[in-house]
């Protein structure tokens, strides 16, 4: 998540998508084959599952035929084509999807002109998968009023701090902080927003997530006026946080797709591309001289990176021990650095936050196997228990401040130099998912699963205002 | 005008009841299907009698059933018509009603000219009916396949996303599809587009596959739930107390009408019912037999049983389905009934068109009869005499002679110990063989099975004496023990419980560790048992100490004193007890007819119905009602005819395998083949001179015994004399080994166990025990068995009659520490060579026991100590021969003595005369010195016959010995060591034998218990003729009659 509000100075000038969509008139296949494809084929014929033998993922698995040897499409000739005549199969045990839903019979007419056009696939990636090349999927408008509450997964004060960011269901809630009134509904955007930042002259929101198992999308919209927001990326599975660089210079996604990606953020150009984790990226933080990216995950393990390239710098292993105190396997939920010095704090499942440094944490990462036991000791990180009995969701450092939100519904503050307790926010009922904090007015913003916003002063510890994030 | 007369009729009727004869209704709709044979119908029975729909997603399943004059029961709910009254208060939907607005109305169901009426009441409809998370989503999870062990249900979930098996843990299951992963798989604001949809679905990649449809009923139960926010149930939600299923426990049905829908009902513990059909889970146990799907309907496919397992959370029902189907050319033999076995056996056959085999020879029932009683083949004479024994009942009459012979008990016995850990290892010095004695002198008394029972659940003391306290030394653990425990005499493996609630059994993980609570206050100490008045188990997940198992009152403390083991076996012999004496009854069944009528025998489950339920029923009462005399029940079996019946079988009964129409042929047991081989070559002498020794010394022992019994008033007074003579009496010292250290000042600082709590009876850290040294005599000095680096500690017990002082007198290389009743006395911890008398101590005893313990440090080379006492209350301190523990128990008054207490008394009376210990060691000697494996209390384990499935004894399953066949026997039997050796030097004995006929005769009896055919007289004749060197013709001889199929097997 961003730690810390406002840093990004220079203006977007323009996102580049790649656009391979086809032109007018003729069918584009990534336009509106791979939707249909992805979305009802994929699930056995795709990455994971290859009944038949056959897959649909790529444009070299759709050209190989499955276990019958039969050709998938014959341009020109849907009759011949299986991919066709197993759409309108009469007998479900040979019609797909089998033993489902048919697909609909204004999509099974797209699938055959196109493929009586000459099943053309333009200029579309043959080895990447098709579902990575598709265009950003366009977004429904949200519902004028939630009939559930919808959980906050993002906050972010704007850079004066008079307003607030909130992520919703497909759109982004903007509320006045000072009369906590809905200004504005930000729409068609990602089903859920999973990380929010503004630009420094407070006029755009940058914003990543998605759909969870499915899709991810990082953009970003103007406050005002009328144009539809811009997307940057898309993703195979939803974006879970989103780091700035310190300059401003640098973006940085990190997905449940297991990918993290990195950006120009004045043209949204893709620097570099990332794929070390083996399970979801929940968290991304630039180091304080933006040397350093950590990106923390569910696989137990935080990879520090160059932030110019990519390269792995060290993987910090406090998250997963064999020895000693805090042993076990913890998911990493939490990764920000402190603003100042080259220290990193890091936190999810287990009783403790880890404190620690890039460089010590490589000079420790000895390849003897046995290092560990041999001095069963922490190293140099520093461990503070935090007594929530949930995980850690979020964690803000901002000078000698830390905040950690935590699942027991607790925001707790601790002072960075001391280790001390400071005091805790106590008000929400549900986990805490979302938290960001606004130095210059001393303001904390929490947002809770249960879809309640609560702003907080640190010089007091008092709520100053707690409400439903839902329009009205 | 008559539709007006035909309800007002049909409303006075009682609801859902038959109704013979009545005018058919004017009903309009078309049958669903063909009505068959709706004609002949004699009644029509509607379930559930009434119908109440007390909520908006209420709805209940109806199963109709139709009666034929020839008693064929059909599952007729797919062709009756079903017609509602007042369509406007609820609707049929397939065989089910669903609510449509508040109010009465009546549903006809007519068949042909039969009809009946349910009432139906509709309620409930303006008020909310939210989704149940615990008793709803958790119940389609387990259906839909998501919490299985192999998927989600995994210790570690797949794909990072983790449920409790079966559900077991719902708080932990509401975690992971609420808030867990992000909150990712539940989006209640748009629920259709949740993870936990579209992920089953596969309109996302789903490595589980396809695992849920729209049209399932999970999708509306897990779209409605997620719609209404995806919450958990308020704390005091209402739990599934009882499952009930239609049709209840079994059904019988006619091929080709095999279809049959259930209906399943839950209670809840606030008294309400729901019908639960569509989320419950339905498993068959015998896919060729029945197929059952999803909405419970159920589909034979071939004349044969199997159950369907009907799952709700953690209740599991089954119905057992019997499929019938008429053969062509079957016609029933009326085949003759001995007793009332024959004629239970008998029914199930005709019904299921198995013909029974004709009754057997007397060759064949011999030599079966004594295989199975006394685990040895026939000898020549006694087939011989039984061949030519006329009388009609002397079947009956062998039957009992085996029963009251030696070879009997030890045989059976044998098959107890197997189950029991009788092995060496797990009891160690000679323990196995009294535990096994013991188990056969049980037999040879015939001893009730729950008097057996309680005496070996409740037994303590030193296995020495006591010799069933062997089975709790023998298990290490408690758990391990609830496991045994319940898979001996319960018939359960209750071990998939310990983690999770069992996939196929109503057993939970509270049961489990209620079973572990009963062995919490014991504690094994070398070959002790002692109860012990603390300890409790608790749940691994809740924490919560468990009340254990058999405690009458389910409120009472946990912490109430009292030996649980003795609740435990009172609740098990209770008669009402449902496992006990089925169980066991089941056991002895299948040791005779080589299969249980539930098999495996050791595990019952309502998934895994018994073959014949009537018969065992009929066993189970016969064996309580005869004061679960064993003996009783085995000669019942014997002499039944389907015992008897010849293993042959015709076109009619070859493929029956479980209802017992003819006797299934088995390999001989490991150890029945190893004493085979060795009677019927001659190489080892009739067992009848040894067993005769063994009974005669085992009478003379019990008379010993006795005798000892009636001195035993006399004997514990004349010690209780001895004992008011000694003012201060020592033990033996007991050596706790060495705690290795090389360094000597960290040996010196260091406080091992026996200084941080002094328990000579208690096990020590490491494989260290304290072990006694009556060697070590007072007043030298003794040199440690181990010469190590370290710490090495002594200790004894002194008893003393008052409270006095006493001098005592130490030496020792290294240094020494001294401690009396855990008070430091004497601190030299200085490095020094040993000397007599180099620290003399006056130290303060207290009245009774005192414990005195030296710390004695080594830093190399020599290292032991000296002692020796030089006063007690100013008088020279004189040994006695009686022990310290003797002592103390010996202190308490007579009326106080515990039982246990009593036992080591008694023990120790016997140990002192030398006569008993001299009759008991020859007596242990003689069982295991004899040839026969099936006769020895703990077999010796050769290739031979681990070859041929010998159990080690480290398990209480029957599964542990194995019965399949493999190349190792095959070529243990054609040319193994044993059987070359076994027939080269039995070939001797037979070379008596001048002319070929005895010859022939003599081998045939011995071997086959029969005399050979003249097919077989002439060719052997002929190749003995042949062959010039006699002596390799008899051994070749030996070896073909071994390698028969009819030698090798019991048949």
């Amino acid at each position: 998540m961003f730690s810390v509000v406002f840093r990004l100075g220079l203006i977007l000038a323009v996102c580049h998508f790649s656009s391979r969509i086809g032109t007018a008139g003729e069918i584009s296949f990534l336009g509106q084959i791979a939707p249909i494809l992805t979305q009802r084929c994929l699930g056995c014929h795709g990455p994971l599952k290859a009944d038949g033998d056959l897959r649909l993922h790529t444009i070299d698995a759709i050209l190989t035929p499955g276990a019958s040897g039969v050709p998938t499409i014959r341009p020109g000739q849907p009759e011949q084509s299986e991919l066709w005549v197993r759409l309108i199969a009469e007998d479900e045990s040979v019609r797909m999807p089998q033993w489902d839903d048919p697909v609909s019979a204004t999509e099974i007419e797209l699938v055959k002109q196109w493929i009586a056009e000459g099943a053309d696939f333009a200029t579309a990636d043959h080895t990447a998968s098709i579902k990575s090349q598709m265009p950003p999927r366009i977004h429904p408008i949200s519902p004028s009023r939630y009939h559930v509450p919808v959980p906050v997964n993002a906050v972010a004060f704007s850079p004066d701090g008079t307003v607030l960011a909130v992520g919703g269901h497909h759109e982004i809630l903007i509320w006045d902080v000072a009369t906590t009134t809905l200004l504005r509904r930000l729409q068609r955007l990602p089903e859920r927003i999973q990380a929010l930042d503004w630009t420094m002259h407070g006029k755009r929101l940058f914003l990543a997530g998605g759909t969870p198992g499915d899709y991810g999308e990082l953009s970003f919209v103007n406050i005002e006026g009328e144009a539809p927001p811009v997307v940057c990326d898309t993703f195979d599975d939803i974006v879970l946080d989103v780091g700035v660089s310190r300059s401003g210079q640098q973006l940085v996604a990190a997905s449940a797709d297991r990918s993290v990606r990195c950006y120009g953020a004045s043209d949204g150009r893709k620097m570099w591309r990332s794929q070390l984790h083996s399970d979801f990226v929940t968290a991304v933080d630039f180091s304080h001289d933006d040397r350093f990216i950590a990106t923390g995950s569910t696989d137990f393990t935080i990879k520090v990176l160059h932030a110019e390239n990519g390269q792995l710098f060290t993987t910090y292993n406090g998250h997963q021990r064999q020895f000693g105190d805090y042993k076990g396997r913890f998911a990493i939920f939490a990764v920000a650095f402190s603003n100042t010095q080259p220290l990193a704090f890091s936190a999810g499942q287990g009783e403790a936050i880890r404190i620690w440094e890039p460089e010590k944490a490589q000079a420790e990462n000895g390849s003897a196997a046995d290092m560990e036991e041999r001095f069963s000791n922490a190293g140099h990180t520093k461990h503070l228990p935090h007594g929530s009995q949930r995980s850690v969701f979020q964690l803000r450092v901002y000078g000698n401040r830390l905040f950690a939100a935590t699942g027991d519904g607790v925001i707790k503050e601790y002072d960075t130099l001391t280790l001390s307790h400071i005091r805790d926010y106590v008000g929400h009922r549900d986990w805490i998912f979302a938290l960001d904090y606004h130095p210059l007015s001393g303001h904390l913003a929490t947002g809770s699963y249960d879809g309640e916003v609560r702003l907080w002063d640190v010089t007091t510890g008092e709520t100053i205002a707690a409400f439903a994030a839902r329009p009205q | 005008m008559s539709a007006l007369l035909s309800f007002l009729i049909t409303v006075t009727r009682v609801w859902g009841c038959v109704l013979a004869g009545a005018n058919p209704a004017q009903v309009d709709e078309t049958p669903r299907a063909v009505e068959s044979g709706a004609a002949d119908l004699e009644r029509i029975d509607v379930y559930p009698a009434s119908v109440e729909l007390k909520s908006a997603r209420s709805q209940v399943q109806l199963v109709v059933t139709g009666y034929f004059p020839d008693g064929e029961v059909r599952d007729i709910t797919d062709v009756v018509r079903l017609k509602i009254e007042a369509p406007q208060f609820a609707e049929v939907v397939g065989s089910s009603l669903i609510p449509r607005a508040d109010g009465q109305t009546q549903l006809k169901v007519v068949y042909g000219a039969r009809q009946a009426q349910v009432q139906v009441t509709v309620s409930g409809q303006g008020g909310a009916d939210p989704v149940k998370f615990q008793t709803e989503v958790l119940a389609v999870l387990t259906k839909q396949g998501c919490n299985a062990g192999s998927c989600h249900g995994a210790p570690e979930g797949k794909g990072g996303f983790a449920l409790s098996m079966l559900a077991y843990a719902p708080h932990n299951d509401a975690q992971s599809l609420i808030r867990d992963g992000h909150a990712r798989r539940t989006t209640p604001i748009q629920p259709e587009e949740s993870l936990l949809l579209r992920k089953p679905m596969l309109r996302v990649p789903h490595v589980g596959g396809k695992r849920l449809r729209k049209t399932d009923a999970a999708w509306q139960v897990l779209t409605d739930w997620i719609s209404a926010g995806a919450k958990q149930d308020a704390a005091d939600s209402p739990t599934c107390v009882q499952l009930t299923v239609y049709p209840p426990r079994a059904r019988v049905l006619r091929l080709p009408h095999g279809r049959q829908q259930l209906s399943v009902q839950a209670v809840f513990s606030d008294g309400s019912i729901r019908d639960v059909t569509p989320i419950a889970t339905f498993t068959s146990t015998n896919l060729e037999v029945v197929t059952v799907d999803a909405k419970g309907l159920v589909t034979g496919h071939k004349r044969g049983m199997a159950a369907i397992t009907v799952r709700y959370l953690s209740l599991v029902e089954s119905v057992f389905f019997t499929f019938e189907q008429a053969l062509d050319g079957f016609e029933w033999n009326d085949p003759a009934e001995y007793n009332a076995i024959d004629r239970l056996v008998h029914t199930r056959l005709k019904q299921m068109q198995f013909r029974p085999s004709q009754i057997c020879d007397d060759s064949t029932f011999l030599r079966r009869l004594s295989l199975d009683l006394t685990g040895l083949l026939p000898t020549a004479a006694e087939t011989i005499a039984f061949l030519a024994d006329s009388t009609s009942d002397k079947r009956a009459r062998r039957v009992e002679q085996m029963l009251q012979s030696e070879e009997f008990a030890h045989f059976w016995a044998s098959k107890t110990a197997d189950l029991m850990r009788a092995n060496p290892t797990a009891m160690p010095d000679g323990r196995a063989q009294l535990f096994v004695e013991w188990l056969t002198d049980s037999l040879r008394r015939n001893q009730p099975f729950d008097q057996f029972t309680q005496e070996l659940l409740t037994a303590a003391g030193d296995a020495n004496s006591v010799a069933a306290a062997s089975y709790f030394l023998a298990i290490p653990d408690r758990e391990a023990l609830a496991e045994t425990t319940a898979q001996l005499f319960m018939g359960s493996r209750i071990n998939c419980a310990k983690c999770h609630n069992h996939p196929f059994e109503s057993w939970t993980q509270n049961d489990y560790y209620r079973i572990a609570a009963v062995f919490a206050r014991i504690k094994s100490a070398g070959s002790i048992l002692q109860l012990v008045d603390s300890g409790e188990v608790t749940h691994p997940a809740s924490g919560a100490i468990m009340r254990p198992w058999g405690a009458a009152q389910p409120t009472a403390p946990p912490h109430e004193p009292g030996d649980r083991r003795a609740v435990l076996a009172a609740w098990l012999t209770q008669p009402d007890n449902v496992y006990f004496s089925r169980v066991e009854a089941n056991r002895i069944w299948s040791h005779l007819l080589g299969r249980g009528i539930v098999h495996p025998v050791d595990d019952f489950r309502s998934s895994n119905p018994p073959a014949n339920p009537e018969l065992l029923d009929w066993l189970t009462t016969e064996f309580r009602g005869s004061g679960y005399d064993r003996k009783s029940l085995v000669r019942l079996i014997c002499n039944s005819a389907t015992y008897q019946r010849s293993a042959a079988t015709d076109s009619f009964n070859a493929a029956d395998t479980t209802l017992f129409s003819h006797y299934y042929a088995r390999r001989m047991t490991a150890e029945q083949l190893f004493d085979a081989v060795g009677y019927s070559t001659r190489t080892i002498p009739p067992i009848s001179i040894q067993i005769t020794e063994i009974r005669q010394q085992a009478e003379v022992l019990a008379n010993r015994t006795a005798e000892l019994d009636l001195e035993y008033e006399t004997w514990e007074a004349a010690q209780r004399e001895k004992l008011a003579s000694v003012e201060c009496n020592l033990s033996p010292w007991h050596y706790a080994g060495v705690f290795a250290e090389p360094n000597y000042e960290i040996a010196v600082s260091t406080a091992y166990a026996p200084e941080q709590a002094l328990d000579l009876l208690a096990p020590l850290p490491g494989d260290r025990r304290w072990t006694a040294h009556p060697d070590w005599v007072d007043g030298q000095q003794h040199a440690f068995p181990t010469a190590a680096p370290g710490s090495h500690y002594v200790a004894r017990m002194i008893m003393a009659a008052r409270p006095g002082k006493a001098v005592m007198s130490f030496g020792s290389d290294d240094g020494l520490r001294v401690w009396l009743n855990g008070k430091l006395q004497l601190d030299k911890p200085e490095r020094r060579g040993i000397s007599n008398d180099a620290d003399q101590i006056e130290v303060d005893l207290v009245q009774g026991a005192n414990l005195l313990l030296l710390k004695v440090l080594d830093a190399g080379g020599y290292t032991g100590f000296f002692y020796r006492q030089v006063s007690f209350d100013g008088h020279p301190v004189s040994p006695t021969e009686l022990s310290a523990e003797m002592t103390a128990i010996l202190r308490i008054v007579p009326a106080q003595l515990t039982s246990s207490a009593r036992l080591i008394l008694r023990n120790e009376q016997r140990k002192s005369d030398s006569r008993w210990t001299s009759l008991r060691q020859q007596q242990l000697q003689l069982s295991q010195l004899t040839a026969y494996h099936t006769q020895r209390a703990v077999p010796e384990q050769n290739d031979f016959l681990q070859a041929f499935g010998q159990p080690k004894r480290e398990s209480p399953c029957t599964c542990e010995r194995l019965g399949e066949p493999t190349i190792d026997q095959t070529l243990q039997i054609l040319n193994g060591d044993l059987v070359w050796s076994r027939t080269r030097d039995g070939l001797n004995s037979y070379l008596s034998f001048t002319d070929n006929e005895s010859l022939l005769n003599e081998i045939f009896l011995s071997a086959l218990a029969r005399l050979p055919q003249a097919d077989e007289r002439e060719k052997l004749t002929q190749y003995l003729h042949d062959h010039a060197n006699r002596a390799e013709a008899i051994q070749d001889l030996l070896w073909i009659i071994i390698n028969f199929q009819e030698f090798v097997f019991q048949h």
